[in-house]
């Protein structure tokens, strides 16, 4: 059994990673059904956006309860991108009308918050090519270290929780670029657009 | 490190690509999907599509031809043309765009920037300014009250995550590129900044670069000279200047 889900929770580029996926050959089911979901062996959560939009669109489509249970109690392998990466935390803080924070998944510790502006040159969203080092996290297996791939964001996850492992990218300060946690991966730029190492790095996951 | 980005913009009326001199003069390229498939090799940083009349004509960018360049090519894309509401926003995302580009609607009301990064983040939203003479050109012809110092600092502040300078008076001429607009907007904002309008070799984005953009976005250079994104790429990495080869 291998269903891999790719959850379409109207949160953006479903099309960009189910082409990725048909790329290398991944059998997959772009859904929001939660009686799809349910049968997932594995699960993917891509995201465009911002934090809240991508909460709202979540709890919209009923979707927090089903994916708590796959990957908290299941233990079912999930890759969030970009925004689904940062709603895997416990919170998130944007947007202008929101500056309580925002609840998210919570399957890892620590807050999405704003890349701190270090420099008066320092540029804001963080947007570009810029090169990650792996520290061994298994999903840039056969990818040189210190790559490029491609980010697009203002935020970033400030994990507060030290079995997390972190790849990490620098800019301004030095911030995830990708996680592991046992079932959980998850990378901040995205692989979808980050041409032959990002779909590599994709492969990595559905094949892990 | 980040990276300096060269990004080949595909211009499109509706559905066939074309290129302008100083947004005037037209020739016609042919169809988009092939144009964008030229430029799906590894050393290409980003696309951007822009639909120059749809604007004009009250309509949007063609979703179709969104989907099939997306389709086609594992790099990042930036569309535009006709954007004003949010459902068409999605609309792009959906169909393969990171990013969307907004033009006559931030003139027209700036608060729509706001309402944009709010749903989708800064980081989608690029706000895109035509220059003339100095002063922003707008096409729908209005006259713009606003310096485009006011104009940047304005629409950053409502929520615009990049911007993309577009300098009609160069555009199309591939003669160099606005080094002192380049130096002035770059020294002013927090924003990444793309400047296009007058490459014709690869010296010119050196030159840009230089100047201050984090990007050049650029089109004559690629359509009509034997030029490609990687031949400029290696004359940039040259002057240690950071570039993804």
């Amino acid at each position: 059994m291998s269903d891999l889900v790719l959850v379409n929770a109207n949160i953006g580029n479903i099309r960009s990673v189910s082409k990725a996926l048909n790329y290398i050959g991944a059998k997959h089911l772009a859904t929001s059904s939660i009686t799809d979901i349910e049968k997932a062996s594995k699960i993917i959560l891509p995201g465009v956006g911002s934090f809240p939009a991508a909460m709202e669109q979540i709890r919209r489509n009923n979707l927090f309860d089903i994916l708590k249970h796959k990957v908290i109690e299941q233990n079912v392998p999930i890759f969030g991108i970009c925004v689904g990466m940062q709603i895997m935390f416990e919170s998130g803080y944007e947007s202008s009308i929101n500056s309580e924070g925002c609840e998210g998944l919570g399957f890892l510790k620590g807050s999405v918050i704003e890349i701190p502006k270090t420099t008066k040159e320092l540029r804001i969203p963080h947007v570009g090519w810029n090169e990650v080092n792996h520290n061994n996290l298994s999903l840039f297996n056969n990818i040189p270290d210190k790559s490029d791939f491609y980010f697009v964001h203002s935020y970033y996850a400030n994990i507060t929780d030290s079995d997390t492992k972190t790849a990490t990218a620098f800019h301004g300060i030095e911030f995830p670029a990708a996680i592991e946690k046992e079932n959980i991966f998850a990378a901040q730029f995205h692989p979808e657009k980050s041409q032959e190492y990002g779909l590599k790095l994709i492969e990595n996951f559905v094949k892990c | 490190m980040l990276k300096h980005r060269v990004i080949p913009v595909i211009l499109i009326d509706g559905y066939s690509v074309l290129k302008t001199i100083q947004f005037n003069q037209r020739r016609n390229l042919g169809n988009p999907i092939t144009v964008a498939n030229t430029y799906n090799t590894r050393s290409v940083d980003e696309l951007v599509i822009l639909d120059i009349d749809a604007s004009k004509y009250n309509e949007t960018i063609d979703l179709f031809t969104i989907e099939s360049i997306a389709n086609e090519c594992f790099m990042p894309l930036t569309v535009g043309g006709g954007i004003r509401d949010l459902d068409t926003i999605q609309e792009c995302l959906n169909a393969g765009a990171d990013k969307v580009t907004l033009n006559t609607i931030a003139l027209e009301d700036p608060d729509f920037i706001t309402k944009a990064a709010d749903r989708f983040g800064s980081q989608c939203i690029v706000v895109s300014i035509d220059i003339k003479d100095g002063q922003i050109y707008s096409h729908s012809g209005k006259e713009t009250n606003i310096s485009y110092h006011d104009y940047i600092k304005l629409v950053i502040e409502k929520g615009a995550g990049e911007i993309f300078i577009n300098d009609v008076d160069n555009d199309g001429k591939m003669n160099g590129v606005n080094i002192q607009l380049i130096n002035e907007v770059s020294s002013e904002i927090t924003v990444p900044l793309i400047y296009t309008g007058g490459v014709g070799e690869p010296q010119h984005c050196i030159d840009a670069i230089q100047a201050g953009t984090d990007a050049i976005a650029a089109a004559s250079i690629f359509h009509f000279t034997g030029h490609t994104p990687l031949d400029c790429k290696m004359e940039i990495s040259k002057k240690n200047i950071p570039v993804r080869l």
